[in-house]
């Protein structure tokens, strides 16, 4: 079972929001849209490929546009093990949730 | 819109182009320019500018660099640089081997220099806490002398030589004393002994007597190949030789004897072996063949040494002595002359010139300087030539790079293949250059007369030198197209047409090159040209004397000299006989001397004392000698000398004649009160009577019918067959000199041995002269075959339009034209100035001038245009139907 922070799990949450247009760029600013923190590109930059090493995302170079000065982007899709792992977090989240009493 | 604002601030976006991995740069700086445009709008330029530098700043972590890379894919494709390497250089076998050639000739140059310029600068360093040792030297009227006297001079027993030696060694500070003298020194007996051993006989050289024989070993350790310092110098009387000396005795088998304690005669004189040292290095200020070791140094003085303690402060001990310099040499405060005692580290010896009597010829630092300077000329010139070179080949090779760059290469990768060609290339030398250096160091040695030995080259030291320098050689020549090609864009790279390097445009990288080439040539070769000049100068002047047919040689007093001169006036080819003066003399002690009725001293006479004979043999005349038919002696002074006294005295020059002239006024005695009183009886021509080097002495010439004093015997010869005439006169020698060896020098060759330094430097000069043009040529070869091939359609249009073969040469040789005259004028001052150094070494000199300078610069022209036109013939005789087909 794979460890993940808290960073971590959302930035991956995120990309299987923003299916195909999930890049360093954009995921940040949709961090900021959903948690309204706003974080840095590099620190977007290092959680994409950490989760990446741990085999949770995969990426591929995708295509170029004008605002980037005709710069590729890479592209960001979550594995199925990446999924297999969201679930799981879910699940034992939900069984802690239903447990709670007053929670009306 | 603004176009600066437009685009996020190029300093950043540089600064992470540099840090940044090379497969991570495009998504960052894509991110980051999206982010940039996107605040521009939102939050304005300025500050989207300033999060657009804090965002750079911070991708400044392990992150962004290189080995964190995400794609890990790289594996450095060394093994295959190897292969294609290899096989390039195979593939061009000419260009290879002229490559290899040229490197491997520069290089084992380059490798000789360093050996040789480390051999000068290491002199005496080998002895244990050399730092600590140091030679006496003895200042005497204007002069310093190197060795220091004995109280009775010739006449010295055991006790007195020793005498300074035990006084001085008392001193705490002063740890040993040694001293001694070798043979074939100045102040040594200079003449070559018999040595016998049973029944054979040798002539040999090159003794070292000394009377403190332990002391010598202690400071000067010998390494014993048989015996020991106790079997060597527990007694008088004892010998010890040197390896070559034992093997020219006993034959190369004398290591299965056992020599020590087996007889030997020096002379007449018997003595024990004690010992066999190996043969003493080059970089010794001293050498030896045998070390003799008896009870009184044959001499009026030796070279004293000291070593002291490690603590302890030489200019205390130098200023003890001093203090008590009466104890040793009694009367020595008092007397004027004597100007004290002085110190020379023995690390200093080999470099400080201008005292009298030094062992061998010291170092001169305008050579050391220059030759170390043709060095870095030669390492310059080939590192130019290999970058042009290489140049040349990758431009060739365009289209290789680019499909490397094609198939994912980065610029990194493209560097590293270009590198390690480049030092593929020179490493292979490694072996070439060291067997060329190892070969050659035997000629090398009789050429610069030093003694290196081969060993040296299995130093670690010279070996890591070597490695360095041929890997620094490589790395510099494949810098310039690592960089350039590495950097050109996969459209330029397969586009890549040869002319693609700004060959249109003159001052290019590459001709900036040649330029500096050829300035180092036409520079090396206008020094090579003063030199041969200075020495043809110096070889043909006028001397004032006759020295065709001279011949000279060592007689023991006398009776001797009479009864040979008997003998030799049977001999129709003897013209004349004397014995005396011998000119081409270092110079020697001078003595003061003044006109009688006058104050001021003059302290420069050489005093001169001998034969009307000589004078006879040597075609020096005066009118004077007339004189000599009534008394004994005659006192002439030269015109550098009478201008002087003319000047002091206040007369004309022509009326010193009769005048009467003290030498060393500042001596009393009996008979004239002050000095010795001569009358001057004529005045001789200025003849130069020592090296061209120093400038003309005063000679106190003293001429006498029949000298007292007599070691020589010079000969003026007339012969058609020199040989017979030789070897009468031997023969008439050995019956009156059965224990000399004939040793006879014609005057000539005398004269020629004074400016042996100076020669060798000519000839080295002229070697690395030779070197340079070898290496110029190579690279010319290169460099033009390939602008020729690379401008070929252009002299096809020529053609076309109507030039001639010889107008196309023309083109072709211009620009080399221009680059040469640019050289030459660079290369004037700078050859003059290096031209005149040297020839400050000549009191007697030519002038160095723009035209050794100019001629220099012709020369390479012409060089030039031979390679050119030889390279580029078949490109102008081409039909321009075959060159503009081309594609």
């Amino acid at each position: 079972m794979k460890q993940l922070g808290y960073l971590e799990e959302t930035v991956l949450l995120l990309i299987m929001t923003m299916t195909d247009d999930a890049y360093g760029f954009s995921v940040s600013e949709e961090y900021k849209n959903h948690t309204g923190k706003s974080i840095s590109i590099s620190a977007i930059h290092t959680v994409l490929s950490r989760l990446e090493k741990k085999g949770l995302i995969t990426s591929a170079m995708g295509g170029a546009s004008e605002e980037r000065g005709g710069r590729r982007k890479r592209i960001f899709s979550s594995t199925p093990v990446g999924k297999e792992v969201i679930r799981t977090i879910k699940d034992s989240r939900q069984v802690l949730w239903s447990q709670i009493p007053d929670l009306s | 819109m603004n176009n600066s604002n437009h685009n996020p601030p190029r300093l950043a976006t540089q600064f992470l182009r540099w840090f940044c991995a090379e497969d991570l740069i495009e998504e960052i700086q894509g991110d980051l320019e999206e982010a940039y445009r996107f605040r521009a709008k939102s939050i304005g330029t300025t500050r989207a500018r300033i999060w657009y530098f804090s965002d750079v700043l911070k991708f400044f972590r392990p992150y962004s660099f290189e080995k964190y890379s995400r794609t890990k894919q790289y594996i450095p494709m060394v093994k295959n640089y190897f292969k294609i390497a290899v096989r390039n250089l195979i593939k061009r076998r000419g260009f290879t081997a002229l490559n290899l050639l040229g490197l491997s000739i520069g290089m084992s140059t380059v490798l000789m220099l360093a050996i040789y310029l480390q051999h000068e600068t290491s002199y005496d360093q080998m002895q244990p806490d050399s730092e600590n040792i140091y030679r006496l030297v003895n200042n005497y009227r204007d002069q310093t002398y190197t060795c220091m006297f004995f109280n009775d001079y010739y006449g010295s027993d055991h006790e007195t030589q020793m005498r300074l030696l035990q006084h001085v060694t008392n001193y705490e500070e002063v740890s040993v004393g040694c001293h001694f003298v070798p043979s074939h020194s100045s102040i040594g007996p200079n003449e070559d002994t018999y040595v016998s051993i049973g029944e054979k006989k040798f002539v040999m050289k090159d003794f070292l007597y000394t009377n403190t024989g332990q002391e010598f070993n202690e400071m000067f350790p010998q390494e014993f190949l048989q015996g020991s310092t106790s079997s060597a110098f527990s007694a008088f009387d004892r010998v010890v030789l040197t390896a070559s000396a034992v093997e020219k005795f006993y034959g190369t088998d004398w290591d299965k004897l056992s020599l020590i304690g087996n007889t030997i005669s020096l002379g007449d004189k018997l003595y024990q072996i004690g010992g066999v040292v190996r043969d003493v290095p080059g970089n010794v200020h001293f050498d030896f063949n045998m070390i003799v070791y008896q009870k009184s140094i044959p001499s009026w003085g030796a070279y004293t040494y000291l070593k002291i303690n490690k603590e302890a402060n030489i200019g205390n001990v130098i200023s003890a002595l001093n203090g008590e310099v009466d104890l040793v040499y009694p009367g020595y405060t008092e007397d004027v002359l004597s100007k004290g005692i002085e110190s020379v580290p023995l690390h200093d010896i080999h470099f400080t010139g201008g005292m009298l009597y030094e062992l061998k010829p010291i170092a001169n630092n305008a050579y050391i300087i220059t030759f170390g300077f043709a060095g870095i000329v030669i390492l310059l010139i080939i590192w130019t030539n290999y970058t042009n070179l290489s140049i040349a080949i990758y431009a060739s090779r365009q289209r290789e790079l680019g499909v490397r760059k094609l198939l994912g290469a980065r610029m990194k990768d493209v560097q590293l293949q270009i590198l390690t060609e480049a030092v593929i290339l020179t490493l292979v030398c490694f072996p070439i250059v060291w067997l060329l250096v190892y070969h050659g160091l035997p000629t090398f040695n009789d050429l610069m007369e030093v003694e290196m030995m081969r060993e040296q080259l299995f130093q670690s030291r010279i070996l890591m030198f070597l490695g360095f320098i041929l890997v620094l050689t490589g790395l510099i020549s494949g810098l310039y197209p690592a960089i350039f090609f590495s950097r050109k864009s996969l459209n330029n790279l397969f586009r890549g047409k040869l002319n693609s390097l700004g060959v249109s445009r003159f001052w290019n990288f590459r001709n900036t090159l040649l330029t500096a080439q050829f300035f180092m040539l036409v520079g090396l070769m206008s020094i090579t040209l003063i030199i041969k000049n200075q020495m043809s100068y110096v070889q043909n002047k006028e001397l004032g004397f006759d020295k065709e047919g001279v011949l000279f040689f060592p007689i023991s007093g006398k009776e001797n000299f009479h009864r040979l001169a008997a003998e030799l006036r049977k001999l129709p080819e003897v013209l004349n006989i004397g014995n005396g003066m011998v000119p081409g003399a270092e110079m020697y002690n001078q003595l003061t001397y003044k006109m009688d009725g006058t104050e001021e001293v003059l302290s420069d006479g050489t005093h001169i004392y001998t034969s009307l004979g000589s004078m006879e043999v040597l075609g020096i005349k005066s009118d004077a000698f007339g004189i000599l038919e009534e008394q004994d002696s005659v006192l002439l002074i030269n015109q550098t000398a009478a201008a002087k006294l003319a000047k002091v005295k206040g007369i004309p020059v022509n009326e010193l004649a009769g005048e009467t002239l003290i030498l060393e006024p500042e001596w009393e005695n009996e008979q004239f009160g002050n000095g010795q009183h001569y009358t001057i009886a004529g005045i001789v021509e200025d003849f130069d009577y020592f090296s061209l080097k120093y400038p003309s002495q005063s000679l106190l010439i003293e001429v006498r019918s029949n000298p007292e004093w007599i070691y020589n015997v010079i000969l003026k010869l007339e012969s058609n067959d020199w040989l017979n005439t030789i070897s009468f006169i031997e023969s008439a020698y050995r019956e009156i000199e059965p224990d000399r060896p004939f040793n006879f020098t014609f005057l000539d060759d005398h004269l020629e041995q004074l400016y042996k330094k100076e020669q060798n430097a000519g000839f080295l000069a002229t070697f690395l002269t030779g070197v340079c043009i070898i290496l110029a040529v190579m690279g010319l070869i290169g460099i033009v075959g390939f602008v020729t091939l690379s401008r070929q359609r252009e002299m096809g249009i020529r053609k076309v339009f109507g030039a001639s073969v010889y107008d196309i040469l023309l083109t072709l040789n211009r620009s080399y034209i221009a680059m040469i005259a640019l050289a030459t004028a660079l290369a004037v001052p700078v050859s003059l100035y290096f031209g005149s150094q040297w020839l400050n070494n000549f009191a007697y000199r030519i002038e160095p001038n723009y035209y050794h300078v100019f001629l220099a610069g012709v020369l390479t022209l012409f060089l030039v245009a031979v390679v050119v036109v030889i390279q580029s013939i078949r490109t102008a005789q081409i039909n321009p139907s075959d060159s503009l087909r081309h594609e």
